[in-house]
């Protein structure tokens, strides 16, 4: 369980390590959108040198940076067949019943599926190389404009930053519980769809009651440390953007300027 | 220092407890019952009981986590019950707690470490010296790049120890610590505690098992929310009568010295620890 991307932050001091969270957060952002306005397979291409030279910048081993797009190989199977087998009926190869293979299906599929392939190596660089305090403050950084209209971000963002925090743990607690009741003669592994969920559902009281505690648990010791919600003691002052931060905002931007425009 | 000059400058209580009443229930059930218990500064004080026996609620008001409801307290010589003392107490007061894992609020220690200064005001320039303090003292120095969730148990209680030596507490309160924990995790949160008291914090280690007791200077044992002794270790541990009226079990080599008076061995006096024990049989 504890192969999730959510704890797969690596500390180092690469030079996409040493950039500003909030800055990368905007600079991923950014890429996306230019990713998402490419329409041609050579701009793919282009998308993904520049995803290899993000990759080892930062030092991330492909094994990591790949890792969570390899595991959905047969979703991005299935996304391939469907625009393949449905998408364009115009001109296709053949027709057979309610499947109509066609090149534009083909290059369709192949669109959608480097557009998310990209998206997903790209939102990994950016979990890879950035500390979860330091992307819940980026994300409190980009929505502090919010707290003009009384949204609390703070709030938000501790929250958000806690949640993701014991995802790994929550996991790992299904997984001992899961095993607990294996022991104890649960059908997990059962073909048949009834005796699934009749092996789920008692695994789904205990996980939330120890969810339950450990949020008790977990709001006493903050408690303890000091965090109050009630008054901001810290109030926190976000470093100025340094010049590799305007520089990547800069290159990102014509990157996908460029693909936008063209 | 003379025994004169320590009877002219006693040392101050630090936590002072009188009366103190607790219920959590409507019916009025007591969980903490007229309790009154003194600590003193640089003291190391175990405070013993079985499951139910007030231990955590009492810790849990040394931190002004619960409200006093009855009874007087003053912590790190401030009055408890006044709210504007709320979070100078916390400050003064670190707590920590059984499980390690529901006190990281953060994947990597020296963000973790951080958390604490900075609910407390304290000057980011002056945040890396203080975790790197606080890592040296619980002997994890290096660790500041550590993912929390990859570490032994013993050293994650170790760094959830550090996370609150950050925020420089006069006090420290262990609810537990070592109960989740193998053996060599207990012995290494032990040594860290026995290593915090010596540098002069003031100690209070909550604990339902006698074993974690013996090195303290006091022990206080409570049941049913009331307080039912307090002395030395030694006092209280070769009293099997009082730790069974407690619900406790009393350690391995006191239950061994009255066995073996039972069995008509007598050894010159009652040993609380197993080195004790040893260099008696060893005579």
């Amino acid at each position: 369980m504890k192969q999730l991307p959510v704890g797969l932050y690596q500390p180092g001091s690469s030079v996409i390590h040493r950039l500003d969270g909030s800055a990368k957060l905007l600079c991923l952002f950014i890429l996306l959108a230019g990713v998402v306005h490419t329409a041609s397979l050579p701009g793919y291409g282009i998308w993904a040198a520049f995803t290899v030279c993000l990759i080892r910048l930062a030092h991330i081993p492909p094994g990591t940076a790949f890792g969570s797009a390899a595991r959905l190989k047969w979703f991005f199977g299935v996304i391939l067949l469907m625009n393949l087998c449905f998408y364009g009926p115009e001109h296709p190869w053949m027709r057979w019943w309610i499947f109509c293979p066609s090149y534009e299906g083909l290059i369709q599929g192949i669109h959608v599926v480097a557009r998310v392939f990209l998206l997903l190596v790209l939102s990994n660089v950016l979990m890879v190389s950035t500390a979860p305090l330091a992307m819940t403050d980026a994300m409190e950084r980009l929505l502090s404009p919010l707290r003009l209209i009384g949204v609390p971000t703070d709030l938000a963002a501790m929250i958000l930053s806690v949640a993701v925090q014991f995802i790994p743990t929550f996991f790992e607690e299904t997984d001992n519980i899961r095993k607990a009741q294996t022991a104890r003669g649960a059908r997990f592994d059962s073909p048949k769809l009834w005796e699934k969920a009749k092996a789920v559902l008692p695994l789904l009281v205990p996980v939330f009651l120890a969810a339950f505690q450990r949020a008790d648990e977990l709001s006493l010791a903050m408690e303890a440390r000091g965090y109050r919600t009630d008054r901001r003691v810290w109030k926190k002052k976000y470093p100025p953007y340094q010049a590799a931060d305007w520089l990547a905002l800069l290159l990102c931007a014509a990157l996908a300027a460029a693909f936008i425009i063209i | 220092m003379s025994d004169a000059i320590k009877a002219e400058n006693p040392v101050p209580d630090i936590v002072k407890a009188e009366n103190l009443v607790h219920s959590y229930a409507e019916d009025g059930r007591r969980s903490l019952d007229s309790l009154s218990l003194s600590v003193k500064q640089g003291e190391f004080l175990a405070i013993l009981g079985h499951n139910g026996s007030g231990k955590t609620t009492l810790a849990r008001h040394l931190n002004v986590l619960l409200e006093v409801q009855q009874g007087e307290l003053t912590v790190a010589f401030l009055n408890a019950k006044d709210p504007a003392n709320v979070w100078r107490i916390r400050e003064k007061t670190g707590m920590v707690f059984q499980n390690p894992e529901n006190q990281f609020v953060s994947f990597v220690v020296e963000e973790d470490l951080s958390f604490g200064p900075r609910n407390f005001g304290v000057p980011e320039a002056e945040i890396p010296a203080r975790v790197r303090r606080a890592l040296a003292a619980v002997d994890m120095s290096g660790y500041e790049k550590r993912s929390t969730h990859l570490l032994s148990g013993g050293q994650k209680q170790r760094i959830a120890i550090a996370g609150v030596l950050t925020v420089e507490p006069d006090i420290l309160i262990f609810d537990e610590v070592t109960s989740m924990l193998d053996p060599a995790g207990r012995k290494e949160v032990r040594d860290t505690i026995a290593r915090l008291h010596e540098k002069g914090k003031t100690v209070i280690m909550i604990s339902h098992d006698i074993g974690e007791a013996v090195g303290a200077d006091r022990a206080a044992i409570l049941n049913s929310g009331r307080l039912l002794a307090v002395g030395t270790p030694r006092e209280l541990f070769t009293d099997p009568e009082l730790l069974h009226r407690a619900g406790l079990t009393p350690p391995l080599p006191v239950r061994l010295y009255h066995d073996l008076r039972g069995r008509g061995i007598r050894l010159s006096y009652c040993p609380i620890t197993c080195g004790e024990l040893e260099e008696l049989l060893c005579r």
